[in-house]
């Protein structure tokens, strides 16, 4: 595309300027040269005599290259020095974020980690693989609330909770085979069951990564006071301080980082099976260590009947296991080629790792007929640890590898809540904000609330799993039970063309049943203990997230343009007024600016002394400009009021033209000067802001008059 | 390196002038300008020069020839701000080389030009440098950077890291 052919031309050496005298440290040009052709791309053309005769040069200057770069015509990015901070407030408030958050990365500094299966693994199943540290203790405490033999019917509790495993897990295999570019509860319930039941697993979801922080980081914690005792007083504090660490570490931009995750799942993935074997081979050869709960433990329990409910509830406590399950299937772009096949591998050696584990310390604690802690002071695994290997390096590998991995448990709630807001805030059903995108490419509204919220349910509930629990599983088993309803509607959409999704649609279908029975059980068995907050939430929240839906809705409708090409309108001239109230410099700037977009304009002055409209008066007649001056006379001396009704007036005269006042508004040079004065514009500014067919012009005067122009003290007798 | 010698004497009060353009390294020769202007305490003006033949109106400039000598400029900058130096940046476009150059040298009293040098020709003919060396009332520095015989090899030259070592830039 050639330029514009029409040169601007300049006469000889006058739209030179010294480089580096002309101009501002940033680049800036100093005053303004008639000669010279301002874009809109912000640069200057100017066509130049040489000193020799016939010398003609075109020189294109770049005044704001540092802050803006051209793309193309009418196209610029904005560069990091443009975010660099003016004042003193600016310059510490940017160092401290720098300190806390990092340097901004840009929108293309984003790098999507593909990653294969062992890396994989160690992602996307540290979530469920950290739930074995306090699955097998939730399912004893509850039977332990009958009596001790009562944990006998831990292992088949534990059988029944892997055989629901397998069946999501198979039933997400599926997910992942039909949703390859990552299928959540809340796409494949949208997509296929409509838009409420994709609020309903929205709200599961978006409750379950509250909880799953809430959960993980209690239970971290507890593994860490399990080996330090001393500190259990102190576990609400500790664990608000891991989420406020979790939370600058996901703020500065955190990604799923395969290094990260990979070494503390398998270190804790080693060290436990390791610990289960060695107990099981002392089990087999007859040789384990024998286990006695202190008496005060159970000194202080009321004996509970063992009835259905509380066996259910045994079960339902012990289905916290299956929390994380959904990871892989929402994750699948992640993995390397073939995404589908490595996912669907990951997802089943998931489910393998976790199942052993858990079976492994269900069993051995059945065997050493383990009790657990009244009031949560030791886990269940550090008993379990403590009795086979003894408090050794081994016993401190074990806790502390817990710890971290729950932290990492945590952690991928970070990144599954602030991405799951995103794309509901896209979808419309939660505020624009959680779309937006912080300093380090990280959806900072996001990753706030989620810290904030989890913090208030771990201060709240004082850090115990236990009484956190009841309040978790339901919400994921519900998700669970939409995303494989929902799947069994695709395969029925897809029955002409896709092969065998007869046998598909009927594993998720079982899939859907079994889940929905466990919620339908975690819900009753768990419903006075804390099970009816969740259920009382998730209405509230969808009820929300609709409303939302239907404010967007509504507002882009009535932004909508009617069609593409539509022509810009041609409102009348407005109907300007210029509240004065004296005739200064700021009020001479803004008549002239209210005059330079209306012939129509009225300076109203509004007068709460008789003797001050006088000299207001005089001082007009000597003036002598051309703009008529409407004295509002305010016996009760208020200003605003009697301004707003002469503009109703005003406005009810002719209600087809728009009304513009320009308001006078001086600017101090410092902070704390705003004080001494009364804002009066400040004030008029809102209520005229919420008055309709009403445009507000603010024009600022900078005292110090830097920036008078010379012709505004033409006219202003004293 | 008598001329460079001269370069940082300069009582000029003018930037260091780079001039670019698509043949030359750019690295090279911001990294030299970077380099005096930090010497000189001098400020660097990157000018993008674009020749056009006598046919071709001097208004007349592609949009594809514009973009990328923002881009080159842009780069140039980026260069020179990794070592510390502030830059403003012009294009030009002219019908001669060395007539530009002497032209911004006079205007903005630079206290040295820098410019892509890529040799002279069999028996010094077609050496373009010569005649900006004739032209132009300021130190010049050519950077060696083509393959003609009397190329510079390397650069920066030993006695300028020398010399910026010494003064502790």
């Amino acid at each position: 595309m050639a330029e514009d052919s029409q040169d601007h031309s300049t006469n000889s050496k006058a739209g030179f300027s010294h480089p580096s005298q002309g101009r501002e440290a940033g680049g800036r040009p100093q005053g303004e040269n008639a000669n010279r052709l301002h874009s809109p791309d912000l640069e200057e053309k100017q066509l130049l005599t040489g000193g020799r005769p016939g010398n003609r040069y075109v020189r294109i200057v770049r005044p704001y290259a540092r802050e803006f770069r051209r793309r193309a015509p009418g196209h610029l990015v904005a560069t990091e020095r443009v975010l660099r901070p003016r004042g003193p407030f600016g310059l510490a408030t940017e160092t401290v974020r720098r300190v806390l958050i990092g340097p901004r990365l840009r929108t293309e500094q984003e790098k999507e980690e593909r990653v294969g299966k062992l890396k994989g693994l160690a992602i996307f199943a540290s979530d469920n693989i950290s739930s074995s540290a306090y699955a097998t203790e939730e399912v004893m405490r509850v039977l332990a609330l009958a009596s001790l033999g009562a944990l006998a019917l831990s292992v088949p509790i534990t059988l029944a909770i892997i055989i629901i495993l397998a069946i999501v897990v198979t039933s997400y295999r599926q997910v992942i085979r039909a949703y390859p570019n990552g299928g959540g509860s809340y796409v494949v319930a949208h997509e296929n069951l409509g838009a409420l039941a994709g609020l309903a697993a929205a709200a599961a979801l978006l409750t379950d990564y509250i909880l799953t922080v809430a959960v993980s980081v209690s239970a971290g914690v507890a593994a860490i006071t399990s080996a330090f005792p001393e500190l259990f007083e102190q576990r609400v504090l500790i664990s608000v301080a891991a989420v406020f660490v979790v939370t600058m570490l996901n703020l500065r931009g955190i990604r799923e980082s395969g290094n990260v995750f990979a070494t503390p799942t398998y270190v804790y993935v080693v060290a436990i099976l390791g610990l289960v074997g060695f107990g099981l081979f002392r089990m087999v050869t007859g040789s384990l260590p024998a286990y006695t709960a202190p008496p005060e433990w159970l000194a202080g329990q009321t004996a509970h009947p063992l009835t259905l409910l509380l066996l259910l509830r045994a079960f339902a406590s012990g289905s916290v296991a299956l929390t994380g399950t959904e990871a892989v299937s929402n994750g699948v772009p992640a993995f390397k080629p073939s995404e589908v096949r490595n996912a669907q591998v990951v997802l089943v050696m998931m489910g393998v790792l976790f199942a052993s584990i858990f079976l492994g310390i269900s069993v051995l604690s059945t065997q050493l007929a383990i009790v657990p802690h009244p009031e949560e002071v030791e886990t269940v695994v550090s008993q379990l640890t403590r009795t086979l290997v003894g408090i050794g390096p081994y016993y401190y590998l074990i806790q502390f590898s817990t710890a971290v991995l729950l932290l990492l448990a945590a952690n991928t709630a970070f990144n599954g809540f602030p991405r799951l807001a995103s794309v509901l805030a896209n979808d419309g059903y939660l505020p624009s904000q959680f779309q937006f995108r912080g300093d380090r490419l990280a959806f900072s509204v996001g990753i706030v609330s989620l810290s904030a919220l989890s913090a208030l349910l771990i201060v709240v509930f004082a850090g115990s799993v236990t009484s956190l629990i009841p309040l978790y599983t339901v919400g994921v088993f519900l998700a669970f039970t939409l995303s494989q309803a929902g799947l069994v509607r695709h395969w029925w959409r897809l029955r002409g063309e896709e092969h065998g999704w007869r046998q598909r649609a009927a594993v998720n279908t079982l899939g859907a049943v079994a889940t929905g029975v466990v919620a339908v059980v975690v819900a009753g068995s768990m419903f006075m203990l804390g099970a009816w907050m969740v259920l009382v939430l998730m209405p509230v929240l969808m009820a929300m997230m609709w409303a939302i839906e239907r404010h967007y809705r509504a507002f882009k409708d009535s932004l909508a343009l009617e069609r593409p090409n539509a022509r810009l309108p041609k409102p009348e001239p407005p109907h300007v007024v210029v509240p004065v109230s004296r005739l200064d410099k700021a009020a001479l700037i803004a008549l002239a600016f209210a005059r330079s977009i209306s012939p129509d304009v009225t300076a109203v002055h509004v007068s709460t002394d008789p003797e001050e409209e006088k000299r207001m008066k005089r001082r007009w007649e000597q003036w002598g400009g051309e703009i008529p001056l409407v004295i509002v006379e305010s016996p009760y001396r208020v200003l605003i009021s009697p301004l707003m009704a002469y503009i109703d007036a005003l406005d009810r005269q002719e209600p087809k033209r728009p009304i513009t006042v320009v308001l006078s508004e001086f600017v101090p040079r410092h902070l704390w000067e705003y004080i001494l004065h009364n804002q009066t514009a400040l004030r008029l500014k809102i209520r005229l802001f919420f008055r309709r067919n009403t445009i507000v012009v603010d024009v600022p005067y900078y005292l110090g008059g830097e920036n008078e122009p010379e012709h505004l003290d033409d006219g202003i007798g004293e | 390196m008598e001329l460079a010698s001269k370069a940082i004497r300069s009582e000029s009060p003018g930037p260091v002038i780079v001039c670019l353009d698509d043949e030359h390294d750019i690295a090279s020769l911001v990294q030299c300008g970077s380099a005096h202007a930090r010497l000189a305490d001098r400020s660097l003006f990157l000018v993008f020069l674009i020749v056009l033949p006598p046919q071709r109106p001097l208004a007349t400039l592609s949009e594809e020839e514009k973009q990328r000598a923002n881009t080159l400029l842009d780069l140039a900058a980026d260069r020179a701000a990794a070592f510390g130096v502030e830059t403003t940046e012009e294009i030009w476009i002219t019908r001669s080389r060395s007539d530009a150059v002497q032209q911004m040298a006079e205007e903005f009293q630079a206290s040295a030009v820098i410019v892509g040098w890529h040799g002279a020709g069999p028996f010094g003919l077609f050496d373009a440098g010569r005649t900006l060396l004739d032209a132009v009332g300021c130190p010049v520095i050519m950077v060696g950077l083509g393959t003609g015989r009397r190329a510079v090899s390397s650069w920066p030259p030993s006695w300028l890291s020398e010399s910026l070592q010494e003064t502790g830039r």
